[in-house]
């Protein structure tokens, strides 16, 4: 047994030595050797780079928002939405519906449509419709159907906001009162497209 | 077997690892001998016939080697033969090395044989100042083919030595002074080997004489005495006493016709047929006077320490390619980790982010567009005046506008004169709003003013005076 394994052993030396065995083996060996640590060096050497940006962060203090909260939100801005004006249409009609309000209270009336204003407080669907309403009195008192009148401007079922009011007197009653009207219309398909 | 090894100090060191195997060759002048030395084993075997050249040489140790059963592969071999030459030597002084180039150039140049020569160096004592050395000589061609027919069967030649290297060892067994030179006979075959030394086993010289198988009395008298010249002349020596090794030989040679002044005298030393086999097997490759090439007896370790290096580079390499891998790999593992988790805690802060911006937005949105409870400020901040007026006020113009920080509005009017008097009026009025209902907070006025000292008041009327509030709803 020890025979075989010294013959055995002995092969392996001859052929190790060989040159045509021994030279390229020891070639691929060194480049190898150097392969391995130039790949080792640059590996330990640097830094473990993360091929992304930087994390941005949520402010300190931030509120936790759920999905949950941001749905509740969502349906109760889309309920008071519905008081918006959807149509455009729409505004004539109440117009048409204040105007006569305030004949019967024997008001003469002035309507004056100024230029829409869109992007209202920074939402793209949202436009304000502003119209200038003047109110003169026939008979006196004037006042009070003036404020009757208000009620009505008020109760139209859409948001049409007085946000503005001039009163003006005249001897000892109310001579006119200019009210400023905010028509508070959503374009549906900007709020869908904002969203 | 239970060998005797002699001391240590001849020029053949014994080797005690007995574990080795070794087969030990005696070929002195046709005589072949083969003894087997083991840590258990001990066999051996003489070759009936002569053995004179190369070809019976290889027969021989091929069948030595089947007959001693002979498993290993080292073969120290102990040689006598007609190729061998003695010479003496001198150099100046120098290094051993400086002293190994200039014997090399004089060995070179005194051609001892037709072509190189191997050769091995023993030092003697100097003479006036200069180093001698005797000179073991053999051609390299001689000793190359016997490290090949070796080869050939698989055996490994790592000794050669001339047959000093054995006598050498009983010079100082022999019962001489140290200092005293003696005269060492021992028949090798068909010859005489004359070993010229000293007590303490220094050799100086060595010869030997072939006789053909019977002894010519004349012959060995004139060498002997030709030999005992040459000390007188090389070392002055006066030899005095000659030892023969072998009874049958000191038989022979102890009636010669020699000087009265040499006295022969048997070797204290027990004959025995593989004697010179025995004490080469137990030798040391290391020891002075091998003639076996250098090349041969390193190339074997050097080979293996080669063989050695090679498969140690090559284990290195690919460990350190499988170490650089893994780490690189693990690199690469930890580095994709590192970019999932990141991803996944950026979306998660992405989603938490959208999700804020679409719950600030609809926050926002609410507030702005309101409920249609909302309360009709500009109605119900008139319908207040009405009430919050007193009967000496007279109100002439309102303006109330909705601005980006709410409600604010400007009120003018006219007093009538009161017994208390405008300010205490005024006050009265002004502090009815800020404390009413819509809370004012009133930002200038006429009453402001006039306790200021900035204003004066203008009446319309002879008995009203004018006023004006500027105010905002809390």
């Amino acid at each position: 047994m020890s025979d075989i394994t010294q013959r055995v052993g002995q092969r392996l030396v001859q052929q190790l030595t060989r040159p045509c065995f021994a030279l390229p083996l020891v070639m691929v060996s060194i480049a190898l050797l150097a392969f391995s640590l130039m790949r080792l060096s640059r590996a330990c050497g640097t830094a473990v780079p993360v091929h992304a940006s930087e994390l941005r962060p949520i402010p300190a203090g931030a509120e936790v928002v759920s999905a949950e909260t941001v749905t509740e939100l969502q349906t109760i801005a889309r309920t008071a939405a519905e008081q918006l004006v959807h149509d455009r249409a729409e505004v004539p009609r109440i117009l048409s519906r204040l105007e006569q309000s305030a004949r019967a209270l024997g008001l003469q009336i002035d309507i004056s449509i100024k230029p829409s204003r869109t992007n209202a407080a920074g939402f793209q669907e949202l436009i304000i419709r502003p119209v200038l309403i003047r109110l003169e009195h026939r008979d006196q008192p004037a006042f009070p159907r003036v404020l009757e009148w208000l009620r009505h401007a008020s109760t139209t079922g859409r948001k049409v906001e007085v946000n503005a009011l001039t009163l003006q007197s005249q001897a000892e009653g109310l001579a006119s009162a200019q009210a400023e009207l905010y028509f508070w219309s959503i374009n549906t398909h900007e709020q869908s497209a904002a969203k | 077997m239970l060998r005797v090894i002699p001391k240590a100090r001849g020029l053949l060191v014994p080797v005690l690892d007995m574990s080795r195997k070794v087969l030990g060759i005696s070929w002195l002048n046709g005589s072949f001998s083969a003894a087997l030395e083991g840590s258990s084993l001990s066999a051996s075997w003489a070759c009936p016939t002569p053995v004179n050249d190369e070809p019976a040489f290889a027969s021989a140790l091929a069948e030595a080697v089947r007959q001693t059963s002979f498993s290993g592969s080292k073969i120290m071999l102990v040689l006598d033969h007609r190729s061998l030459l003695f010479h003496v030597q001198e150099t100046p002084p120098g290094a051993d090395k400086l002293i190994d180039q200039l014997l090399e150039r004089a060995v070179e140049k005194s051609q001892f044989f037709p072509e190189q020569a191997a050769w091995r160096r023993l030092s003697l004592p100097s003479a006036k100042g200069r180093r001698r050395f005797l000179l073991a000589l053999l051609p390299s061609g001689f000793v190359r083919g016997l490290a090949e027919l070796c080869a050939a069967q698989r055996l490994e030649l790592v000794g050669v030595f001339p047959l000093v290297s054995v006598l050498a060892e009983h010079l100082r067994a022999l019962p001489v002074p140290e200092e005293e030179t003696v005269l060492l006979g021992a028949r090798v075959g068909d010859a005489i080997h004359l070993l010229l030394g000293k007590g303490d086993g220094a050799v100086l010289f060595s010869r030997t004489i072939v006789t053909g198988a019977s002894l010519v009395a004349e012959r060995l008298v004139q060498e002997l005495n030709r030999t005992r010249q040459f000390a007188q002349q090389q070392f002055g020596a006066h030899v005095s006493r000659l030892f023969i090794f072998g009874s049958e030989t000191f038989r022979v040679i102890k009636e010669l016709p020699v000087r009265d002044e040499l006295t022969i005298q048997a070797s204290p030393i027990a004959e025995e047929p593989l004697y010179y086999a025995r004490q080469v097997a137990a030798a040391s490759p290391r020891a002075a006077l091998n003639l076996a090439p250098r090349s041969e007896r390193f190339k074997k370790p050097l080979q293996r320490l080669a063989a050695v290096a090679v498969a140690a580079l090559f284990c290195a390499s690919v460990a350190v390619a499988v170490l650089a891998q893994l780490t690189v790999r693990a690199r690469e593992r930890a580095e994709a980790n590192r970019a999932r988790q990141w991803q996944a805690e950026e979306q998660i802060r992405s989603a938490a982010r959208t999700l804020q911006r679409q719950a600030t937005r609809w926050r926002a949105f609410v507030d702005v567009v309101g409920s249609t409870n909302d309360a009709p400020v500009a109605e119900l901040f008139a319908r207040y005046l009405a009430t919050a007026v007193p009967d000496a006020i007279r109100l002439a113009h309102v303006d109330l506008h909705k601005g980006p920080a709410g409600w604010s509005c400007r009120l003018e009017g006219f007093a009538r004169e009161q017994a208390e008097g405008f300010l205490a009026q005024m006050e009265d009025f002004e502090r009815k709003l800020r404390t009413g209902i819509f809370n004012l907070r009133i930002t200038d006025s006429t009453y402001q003013r006039l306790l200021a000292g900035t204003a004066q008041p203008a009446g319309a009327r002879s008995n009203e005076r004018a006023f004006f509030i500027t105010a905002t709803i809390q």
